[in-house]
């Protein structure tokens, strides 16, 4: 068995926070779970936490609440995001405020011990921007440049309709880059896409080429 | 005793002189009389408004006034002698004269006495909508029908613009309800993937225990099984994203709105009956020529559901005390544009706070649960937030901020170049 970690999660949800404390367990980790985003940030345990599996829609304090209430108190926990609906602006919100990584419900059980692995060997975020990733930055510079215009869009939450505007596209031609686009990432979807974009630092500044 | 004869013939002839005199002067002075009337008439036949028209009992016309021809662009000696139906539509002009008979025959009357809106047609072949009415007489033992007819054209241009603009709200209010369907529908896949996909994480994750398990059992039969199950619940969380990205809802095309402008728009659709109801509707616009740049249907939205639930919720309230919605705008010490609407009904209690904003959630007996989670999706998809706030005394504010156009500097120069 791999390293052992104390991991929490938080999710509103009894089945999904019980399956996946289970699951965790069976892999040998160490597992805190709560509720909600309040009783989490209540409890003293974010500093001594290897890792937080963080739901994003919540009632009350949600996952979004939770991130920025760890930014305000400083506290360096490395956060994966869990959300039921790929969301892409508050994804790209998540991870301008740290988050890891980004895995849409339901997810297979290896992208969950991936993304644990690295959270938890991650540099604590916070200190400053992520660093950029190379082979995430190799990934995006072989896309063609409409390819990329249609990447950078999405990283903008937009919609098909709105990058095909912007771009002067048709909607269908916008559907054929981002389909061409995802396939070249070697990607499941368009969070994992704007993960590796972010990753790349597309975001930040528009790389030329 | 000639001279009493001389003097009975004079008497009688000067009677009869007088008699004849009288009965030449009383004759005369009918015909006068009657030259005056027929004057008389002639001056309000000729100097009417009204386009008349005499006809005898076959349609054919014996006299028109000089309205006829500003009406109907006819020379009198172009109608006179010529039937009335010139100035029909043919597709009714065609049925006139049996019309006619028939009245003759019957004596059931269509227009004579009654009046009512016809057709009419111009020379030039126009047609206009005109109020017809008829009046018969006899003379000589003869039937005439004298038709007065006032063009209407004006009078029907502004009803059809009343019905036009009501039709235009109508189809606003049309459009809008197509519209917060297609939002709620929306909605309700959104929330339905997040409900689904929690359960399929659950079984992903029971059936990963049940995997190390059977792996460490060195049972592959099982391990198959349960390999199999995981891919089947990971492929049917597929096809739920898949479904979602189809409804793609949430964006649209965004223009530049002043927020004042947008909130009036807002009212004019959510706050039809408000009034008549007793409600009084308080408006503070203060943030002046400030603008956003949304899908103004909607932000529209947004502002349709926060105001009615704000006047179902007085609505719902027996307490005593007045029934106000207020409608405030401002603009917030960070540039954003607040929009607030507050009512004065029972208030929020911290619960139903708490649950507002998520999906299924409502108090309302017949209510979806969805029209204030369709708030809150559709102005974060904007940059915004929304919260609900509920005073100690009841009542409570729905507020929410967008981005004021133009305060970002990236919004300065037009992305779109």
């Amino acid at each position: 068995m791999a390293d052992t970690y104390v991991i929490a999660i938080v999710d509103d949800d009894d089945a999904v926070r019980h399956s996946t404390a289970g699951l965790l367990q069976r892999a040998g980790h160490r597992v805190d779970s709560f509720t909600g985003g309040s009783e989490f940030l209540a409890s003293n345990l974010p500093g001594a936490l290897d890792c937080v599996l963080l739901d994003m829609r919540m009632p009350g304090v949600d996952g979004l609440g939770v991130m920025r209430a760890l930014v305000e108190r400083e506290i360096p926990l490395p956060v994966l995001v869990l959300t039921g609906h790929g969301d892409v602006p508050m994804a790209v919100e998540a991870m301008r405020l740290g988050a890891i990584d980004f895995l849409e419900k339901p997810y297979p059980p290896a992208a969950l011990f991936d993304a644990i692995m690295r959270a938890c060997s991650a540099p604590p975020p916070g200190a400053s921007v992520a660093p950029v990733n190379k082979q995430a930055q190799a990934k995006v510079a072989a896309l063609s440049d409409r390819q990329r215009d249609v990447l950078r869009g999405i990283l903008k939450g937009q919609p098909n309709k709105i990058i095909a505007w912007e771009l002067g596209l048709s909607i269908r031609t916008v559907e054929t880059y981002r389909a061409q686009m995802l396939e070249k990432l070697g990607v499941r979807g368009t969070a994992e896409a704007v993960r590796l974009a972010i990753a790349a630092g597309l975001g930040d500044s528009a790389p030329a080429g | 005793m000639t001279h009493w004869w001389h003097l009975a013939l004079f008497l009688l002839g000067a009677g009869l002189i007088l008699f004849i005199a009288w009965r030449l002067f009383a004759k005369a002075s009918v015909l006068t009389a009657r030259a005056a009337d027929a004057a008389e008439y002639r001056a309000i036949f000729d100097s009417a408004v009204e386009a008349m028209a005499v006809i005898d009992a076959a349609g054919i016309v014996q006299s028109v006034n000089p309205a006829v021809e500003r009406t109907f662009g006819y020379a009198p000696e172009e109608m006179i002698g010529g039937n009335i139906r010139m100035l029909m539509p043919p597709e009714i002009g065609g049925g006139h004269d049996d019309h006619l008979g028939r009245y003759r025959q019957t004596g059931i009357r269509a227009v004579i006495g009654i009046g009512r809106e016809v057709m009419g047609q111009r020379k030039d072949g126009s047609q206009f909508p005109l109020d017809l009415s008829v009046a018969e007489w006899q003379r000589g033992g003869e039937t005439f029908f004298t038709g007065i007819m006032r063009d209407i054209s004006a009078r029907h241009a502004a009803e059809t613009k009343l019905r036009s603009s009501e039709e235009r709200l109508r189809l606003l209010q049309h459009e809008f309800a197509h519209l917060a369907r297609v939002n709620e529908f929306g909605e309700m896949a959104e929330a339905i993937a997040d409900e689904i996909n929690q359960p399929l994480t659950a079984i992903v994750n029971y059936l990963s225990v049940g995997l190390f398990a059977a792996e460490e059992d060195g049972n592959g039969e099982a391990e198959q099984l349960m390999q199999q199950a995981i891919d089947q619940a990971l492929r049917a969380g597929d096809m739920v994203r898949r479904i979602r990205e189809f409804v793609d809802y949430g964006h649209g095309v965004r223009t530049v709105w002043r927020a004042d402008g947008l909130v009036d728009s807002a009212m004019a659709l959510a706050l039809v009956d408000a009034r008549s109801s007793g409600i009084i509707v308080e408006r503070e616009a203060g943030a002046g020529d400030a603008a956003v740049e949304v899908d103004s249907a909607q932000i529209r939205q947004v502002l349709v559901n926060l105001l009615r639930n704000a006047v179902e919720a007085m609505a719902d309230d027996d307490s005593p005390g007045e029934a106000r919605v207020t409608i405030s705008t401002g603009l917030r010490p960070d540039g954003a544009v607040e929009f607030a609407i507050s009512d004065t009904g029972p208030g929020l209690s911290p619960e139903v706070r708490e649950e507002l904003f998520q999906p299924f959630f409502t108090t309302k007996a017949n209510g979806m649960g969805l029209g204030l989670s369709v708030c809150r999706r559709l102005i974060e998809a904007h940059g915004g937030s929304i919260e609900a706030d509920s005073a100690p005394g009841g009542g409570a504010t729905f507020r929410f901020q967008l981005p004021r156009f133009g305060s970002s500097p990236d919004l300065l120069f037009s992305p779109h170049c």
